[in-house]
């Protein structure tokens, strides 16, 4: 519930833009406000899944798990010792101790720097908010949405960095924000902070450990060597930490498989942007200058062996005289992958993946965590023509969407309320489609439409009263390659929220529509270009 | 709650009973440790604070005989006579000499010292012009806080470990430290400010050696 966690989070931010650059690249793909980015690749290699392995003995190994002693021909059990793909070997004192000291650092922030009034803590106040319980709280969109998000990834990144995979990492993250909700502060546990923290800092948390992978090198040496160390402590501050204290920051040797899928893309845009209100964009327009980059690892059509985030999409968003810089970050990544059809024309998948959504602009707020099943093809008309579809259904555990009534929310006594929260809390899902069309591996034309429903669980309701929101978006794109590397690109879409309340201060339906045109041009880091 | 105190105490001892059937034998290492306990103020700063609950925990690592850590540890005090309580967080730098290894009882002394930081807790304490008083949009908690004063605090701690798995141990402790600070300021509920003090510490908890 701190809000000062957001204040610690943002120079990762800074060295994940000045380090996505280093990464290579191989295939196109879209994205724009509000949309979630088509992943389409005709080819990926394997990733490694993390291993448990044997470690060497002096004895004659025979069978896994036992080992047959040379001289005395009796069987004993095996040393077995758990390491992850990059060889390190599972640490639970260091991923505990971390995870404690990440809190420690929050807190130290906040009661000597900021002088904040939550963190009197003590075994009074821990058995006090257990008492409590779970309440919603009122904090800013951006720290319930992405500060402690982010501050979950850490948690995360503690326990990938020191030997545990994707599964076993998870329950750090799910754990460290308990520790925080019950013990770091004395504000009443928050049930947005925990499942913002732990779900969505796991799904931040595996975006940038396997980005950081991208950035080290192994074999490297020199100058070279410290500033990729460099770049991945900026992208995934734990694994950096780690790997300087253990000795692997300046360890020569091989690389895993799994750090370079077979297909990835790094794309930097540039360009304007329009947003208007109501039935047309030149009403109430707001004009400014974006950046943003698209990052793609891996691919859903590749091999049979789909680890957790072995693909994933990564979009992020910079907005200049907007409320604030961060406009959008979205994240999709593989749970699990399994081939439904493949052929000389076709190849079909059906996929489980974990959803981060974060936007935040003049317009509109919307974010959460989420979980889809989807069908994902991969039509090939052609040499040169292919086409990719998604049929996505999702659930969202969590979500927040600007509402029009959410200043009369509901807080208990024991909360002490400081601030009118603008947006609802709620779960529901939805759809997502989309298709992209491309040739000669360059985006021509796409498509993409979602709706989100949201049942309000805190926010535009008081007792008995319901709050639902249904959120659209539609939005097509076009790109015309000027050079290789170099093309300009358009979108037009719209930001539909149709909200229905029943509170007695509220009205029963409010339409919020925003048209939005972007043009830009954009750069491909990478071998394919457009 | 003399139940509960009954109850803990039988299941104390006969935790200390079970613990003590394996021999400990120390490795150097990262050791965790997991505590609470009872502090009660004395001296100056014990005519205006009673005790509280403590608790505690810390990093630290065995070298041999020794050991070596960082201790945090976090009270809320009650102001005597009156329904307000001063937080204090202390951050301690210790060595510990284990003065017996290897065996099922593990002895040992603990010289500790660090900063101390009193903060009178609640509205009442903050000043007037912090005290948000009426919600809006742009607000956000975390500024309404009463001014904390800093200081040290140092002291020995005597007591013994009982072995429960080599991993895991029972840590028992008694402490004496003393302590001098800025003045700690209660003249909002009309009680002056005193700045030097010495606390009791008793302390049951957990070490774990990962």
């Amino acid at each position: 519930m701190s809000a000062a966690r957001g204040s610690l989070t943002r120079a990762g931010l800074m060295g994940l833009c000045l380090t996505l650059a280093i990464s290579g690249s191989a295939s196109a793909q879209e994205s724009a406000d509000g949309i979630q980015r088509l992943s389409f690749y005709a080819s990926d290699r394997e990733a490694n899944a993390d291993s448990t392995v044997s470690e060497p003995s002096p004895a004659l190994s025979l069978v896994p798990g036992l080992l047959l002693t040379d001289d005395s021909h009796t069987m004993a059990p095996v040393v077995t010792q758990s390491v992850d793909a990059w060889g390190v070997k599972r640490n639970w004192g260091l991923a505990i101790g971390e995870v404690i000291a990440i809190n420690n650092v929050v807190w130290f922030f906040n009661e000597y720097l900021r002088g904040a009034a939550f963190t009197q803590v003590n075994p009074a106040s821990w058995v006090n908010n257990i008492e409590t319980g779970f309440v919603w709280d009122d904090n800013h969109f951006t720290t319930n949405m992405f500060a402690h998000p982010f501050h979950g990834s850490m948690y995360f990144g503690a326990a990938r960095s020191n030997g545990f995979n994707y599964w076993q990492s998870a329950p750090f993250a799910i754990a460290g924000s308990f520790m925080w909700e019950c013990c770091g502060e004395t504000h009443p546990m928050s049930s947005n902070d925990w499942i913002a923290t732990s779900i969505g800092g796991i799904a931040i948390g595996e975006t940038f450990y396997r980005l950081s992978g991208t950035v080290l090198d192994n074999t490297a040496t020199g100058s070279e060597r410290t500033w990729r160390e460099i770049g991945a402590l900026l992208i995934s501050p734990l694994r950096g930490f780690n790997r300087l204290v253990s000795g692997r920051w300046s360890e020569v040797g091989p690389n895993p498989e799994e750090r370079m899928p077979s297909s990835m893309s790094n794309q930097l845009s540039a360009g304007v942007r329009v947003v208007g209100e109501g039935e047309s964009i030149s009403d109430s327009t707001l004009t400014n200058a974006f950046f943003e980059v698209d990052y793609n690892f891996g691919s859903p059509f590749s091999s049979q062996n789909h680890n957790p985030f072995s693909f994933f999409d990564m979009s992020l968003q910079v907005n200049f005289s907007e409320k604030q810089a961060l406009g959008r970050l979205q994240i999709q990544g593989n749970l699990w992958t399994s081939d439904l059809k493949v052929s000389d024309n076709v190849h079909h998948v059906f996929s489980i993946t974990q959803d981060y959504d974060y936007i935040y602009n003049f317009a509109y707020e919307f974010g959460g965590q989420s979980f889809a099943a989807s069908l994902k093809s991969l039509w090939m008309f052609s040499e040169n023509w292919h086409l990719h579809t998604d049929v996505s259904l999702y659930w969202m555990l969590m979500g927040a969407v600007n509402s029009d009534f959410a200043f009369i929310a509901e807080f208990p006594p024991e909360f002490d309320q400081e601030r009118l929260r603008e947006y609802d809390f709620g779960t529901g899902g939805g759809p997502r489609l989309a298709a992209a069309l491309r040739h000669k591996g360059r985006s021509v034309f796409a498509v993409l439409y979602r709706m989100t429903y949201l049942n309000t669980l805190n926010g535009s309701v008081s007792e008995g009263d319901d709050a639902h929101h249904y959120v659209h978006w539609l939005f097509v794109r076009g790109r015309v390659p000027i050079t290789r590397g170099f093309g300009l690109g358009a979108d037009a879409g719209v930001f539909l929220r149709d909200s229905y309340y029943t509170c007695e201060v509220c009205d029963d339906y409010v339409q919020q529509r925003n048209p939005q045109v972007r043009v830009y041009g954009v750069w491909q880091v990478g071998r394919e270009g457009f | 709650m003399h139940n509960r105190v009954r109850i803990a105490s039988v299941a104390l001892v006969a935790l200390l009973a079970a613990s003590v059937s394996e021999a400990r034998a120390q490795e150097n290492g990262a050791v965790f440790g997991f505590e609470l306990g009872y502090k009660e103020m004395g001296g100056d700063l014990g005519k205006l604070l009673d005790g509280g609950i403590v608790g505690e925990y810390a990093f630290a690592y065995q070298a041999g005989s020794f050991r070596y850590g960082l201790a945090f540890n976090l009270v809320s005090l009650d102001v005597s006579g009156f329904d307000e309580s001063v937080s204090q967080v202390g951050a301690n730098l210790y060595a510990t000499w284990m003065i017996k290894q290897g065996t099922r009882v593990l002895p040992y002394l603990q010289l500790r010292i660090g900063g101390v930081r009193y903060r009178p807790e609640g509205d009442t304490f903050a000043p007037p012009d912090t005290v948000q008083t009426a919600a809006s949009t742009e607000g956000e908690e975390g500024e309404n806080a009463a001014d904390a004063v800093n200081g040290f605090e140092g002291g020995l701690l005597a007591g013994a470990e009982f072995a429960l798995s080599k991993k895991f141990t029972i840590d028992l402790s008694a402490g004496f430290s003393f302590i001098s600070t800025e003045d700690v300021d209660l003249s909002a509920i009309g009680l002056g400010s005193v700045g030097k003090g010495n606390a009791w510490t008793v302390r049951l908890g957990l070490r774990w050696d990962p």
